[in-house]
């Protein structure tokens, strides 16, 4: 084809057409390339932003079956608080639980002792423990049902320490020292309101 | 030599073919205008439709991101609790039967010829890292040299002292006069550390 051939309109006309091909070529990279940033970032939003819905959409599905289950946590440590010692008064308490017993068993308590330690409210929460000792001179037997008393009466006590030694009173009669401990605090957690 | 003159204009001239070059060219001009249209109305319609999308995800989440928090509280409050209750059952017992039974099973287990002096039974805390460990001890002295170790052995078969201290060893042993001798008899197990 000869370009001298055509007139001068048909000039413009062929490099209209050549312009319009190559913009027809940059819109179609545009548009259907998705290589502009900004595009980039929104479909990303999109696809992140779909994601979470999704996530959401899971945990509100179990939310219900959580509901249940936080429920039974929670009766179950409120029922378990009425064992860990009052804070207001730990040691009337804890000396009420131990004297009403060492009384059914017939053992006769010499003292009864708060135990702090240097440090311990510095502890977490969780670790902090409330202990008492006690000293009694009694027989092995009762000392056994003592503290069967003591144990089976209360789920969070925890026998620290048992120390007997002989005693120059007789052969019947031992020197004995217990040391007890509860968790100091009982921390329920109650989830949401809503 | 031959002379050509040619007396028509260049609009004037015709070309063989179905098609003239000027409708090639105006049909192509149509075409890519077209094309180019239909390009554009596609982009369009994806970035609308995509615009929805995005609208209506957002106030999906919107609508469910609350309640999923709530959920999400509401577990990690249940994991919390359930981590109390789990720390608190270990701790009561750590595994092993009450002091009342292990100091039952002793005095079973305790010979005649045994006389005690002194019995430990309780929880060693040494540090805030370390495990507590459990642990029994008695002394005292006995008629015949082999009756520390045939005790021993008796308390170690014993279940619940087992579960309680692990093995029982023998840690010292002394004569005190004839056939009285004197005795240190102790075990000694980790919370974590399954009995064998």
């Amino acid at each position: 084809m000869n370009w001298s051939a055509f007139t001068k309109k048909q000039q413009m006309m062929v490099i209209g057409t050549v312009v319009l091909a190559v913009a027809q070529g940059f819109l179609l990279i545009h548009f259907l390339g998705g290589n502009s940033p900004d595009e980039d970032i929104s479909e990303q939003e999109l696809a992140q932003l779909e994601e979470k819905v999704e996530q959401a959409r899971l945990m509100f599905a179990r939310s219900e079956e959580i509901k249940k289950s936080l429920a039974e946590t929670i009766t179950e440590l409120e029922d378990l608080r009425t064992y860990v010692p009052n804070r207001s008064d730990r040691y009337a308490w804890a000396y009420e639980y131990v004297s009403r017993r060492a009384v059914k068993t017939g053992l006769e308590l010499d003292r009864v002792d708060e135990i702090m330690y240097v440090g311990d409210e510095t502890k977490e929460l969780e670790k902090q423990v409330y202990e008492i000792s006690l000293s009694t001179q009694c027989g092995y037997n009762k000392l056994v049902e003592f503290l069967w008393r003591i144990e089976s009466g209360n789920p969070l006590l925890r026998v620290k320490d048992v120390d007997i030694s002989k005693s120059p009173d007789g052969p019947d009669q031992q020197q004995v020292k217990v040391v007890l401990q509860w968790p100091a605090v009982l921390k329920i957690e109650r989830g949401s309101n809503e | 030599m031959n002379l050509r003159i040619d007396f028509l204009k260049k609009s004037e001239r015709r070309y063989q073919g179905i098609v003239s070059t000027k409708v090639m060219v105006l049909s192509s001009i149509g075409v890519l205008l077209g094309t180019s249209l239909i390009v554009v109305s596609m982009a369009m319609i994806t970035k609308a439709s995509q615009a929805a999308s995005y609208r209506r995800t957002n106030q999906e989440w919107e609508r469910l991101s609350p309640l999923a928090a709530a959920a999400r509280q509401n577990e990690a409050a249940m994991n919390k609790n359930q981590k109390t209750l789990d720390r608190i059952h270990a701790w009561g017992k750590g595994g092993s039967a009450p002091t009342y039974a292990i100091l039952r099973e002793v005095q079973q287990e305790i010979p005649d010829q045994m006389e005690l002096r002194n019995l430990q039974a309780g929880i060693l805390e040494d540090g805030a890292d370390e495990p507590p460990v459990y642990i029994l001890r008695l002394s005292g002295r006995i008629f015949g040299e082999m009756v520390a170790v045939d005790t021993k052995r008796k308390l170690t078969e014993n279940e619940v002292i087992h579960d309680f201290c692990g093995n029982i060893r023998l840690v010292s042993s002394g004569r005190e006069s004839g056939d009285i001798w004197t005795f240190v008899l102790e075990g000694r197990r980790a919370q974590e550390e399954t009995p064998q």
